[in-house]
């Protein structure tokens, strides 16, 4: 796991708790937005105060999945998802491939007060309330599944949380936390997508497309010696 | 030039993939003992994958969406019409297209011109909005993060505004990885 960063006009090295030495010429972080926030990698010197300013006012979702097989069919046919707003479990869906199968295998998603609620619980009795809140809103109180999982990103020290939360007065923290340094450190990740994107497998995958350009760019412009070559390109300027 | 690439989520694997096209020497470090991150399927909970971490791709206007057509992958499209059904406050269950089909706008987020937000809450600028059904992208954009009060109405209007917020789901059927 990389522990210390290191940039400067000279380069980047990273350093790992294993005792390695990597360095190169720039870094791109990829790094989960719960791990940077927990400062789980030291950056030397220090990330600039818009930036940490920017990451600590950048939320993280509270989020939860439930996971349920049962032995026989649930939704009604053709139905893949079930949306029960105010009730303690409010999106769920199946994977469609379980009916073909003679199965069912449903999913929950519980954020916010509600994720913090069934975290707070044991495993075990926080699939039960699932349960009973699925049974409620189905109108089926005997339906009993075969399997039953609680999963969640919090407490994974790679990961430290499940997805980024754009909170009040946070608009502008993604743009931020996504700015390149230096020409040497390039940010990637769903928490550097635009706030449309942000959040999502789509998001991050463009956002690391993103930071390569950005790369790329910054590496040709220093290799032609332009005056702007020691900068980041300013707008207006021709894309190498 | 050399290029280290830290993390090997989707982010870090799509970076390190741009940078090895363009010819860039690339160090790809990830302190699990396996890459994707928060993608992580499961095969061991059912006769069919779970998603322990992310699961959809939003709409077919995004890049997993033409990404997966290229890699010739199975989908399967969630409508978010007629195959989702709404528990109305008394119990009753109904599609989305039929709690569309009373209240106008719930299943098209393009029947209501999102107006320009402050740095406010959502919840503020859902008061502002007056009292009519929020659409059911909507909906599930606050189920996916917390309560409206605690969420930025700008960045849930950029959301709302893009291409994206106006389909379905689709997921990968046999998983992402």
């Amino acid at each position: 796991m990389v522990e210390r960063l290191e940039w400067g006009p000279w380069g980047v090295r990273a350093l790992t708790t294993d005792g390695r030495v990597y360095p190169a010429d720039r870094a791109v972080v990829a790094l989960p937005l719960g791990v940077l926030k927990a400062g789980g990698v030291r950056f030397v010197p220090e990330l600039p105060e818009e930036k940490q300013q920017a990451m600590q006012r950048l939320g993280l979702t509270d989020a939860v999945k439930l996971f349920f097989r049962f032995d026989q069919p649930v939704f009604p046919p053709g139905i893949v998802e079930l949306y029960a707003p105010g009730t303690s479990l409010e999106e769920w869906w199946g994977n469609p491939l379980g009916p073909s199968r003679g199965i069912e295998v449903l999913t929950a998603l519980a954020t916010g007060e509600r994720a913090r609620a069934l975290l707070a619980l044991p495993e075990e009795r926080a699939l039960r309330e699932a349960l009973q809140a699925l049974r409620q809103a189905l109108g089926q109180p005997s339906l009993t599944p075969s399997r039953a999982r609680l999963v969640h990103w919090r407490d994974d020290p790679y990961t430290l949380g499940a997805y980024s939360m754009a909170r009040v007065g946070a608009s502008e923290a993604r743009r931020v936390l996504a700015e390149p340094l230096g020409n040497r450190l390039f940010f990637a990740g769903e928490h550097t997508a635009p706030n449309a994107w942000a959040a999502t497998v789509h998001g991050a995958y463009a956002s690391g497309r993103r930071a390569a350009q950005e790369v790329i760019r910054s590496t040709y412009l220093e290799a032609t010696h332009r005056p702007w070559g020691l900068k980041p390109p300013q707008e207006g300027q021709p894309a190498a | 030039m050399k290029t280290l690439v830290i993390g090997a989520g989707i982010a870090g694997l799509s970076a390190a993939q741009e940078l090895r096209k363009a010819n860039h020497q690339v160090i790809l470090l990830e302190a699990r003992n396996r890459v994707g991150g928060r993608i992580h399927t499961d095969r061991s909970f059912a006769e069919v994958p779970i998603e322990l971490g992310a699961e959809f791709i939003h709409s077919s206007r995004v890049p997993t969406y033409s990404l997966a057509q290229k890699l010739g992958l199975r989908t399967f499209h969630y409508n978010q019409r007629d195959d989702t059904l709404v528990r109305l406050p008394d119990g009753v269950l109904r599609t989305v297209a039929e709690v569309g089909a009373q209240a106008q706008g719930y299943d098209n987020v393009r029947l209501i011109d999102w107006p320009e937000a402050g740095e406010e809450s959502l919840e503020a600028y859902l008061k502002r909005l007056g009292d009519r059904q929020i659409p059911f992208k909507l909906q599930e954009y606050i189920s996916d993060f917390d309560h409206p009060r605690y969420l930025s109405a700008k960045a849930a209007r950029e959301y709302l505004c893009d291409p994206s917020a106006e389909e379905g789901d689709y997921r990968l059927l046999d998983g992402y990885d």
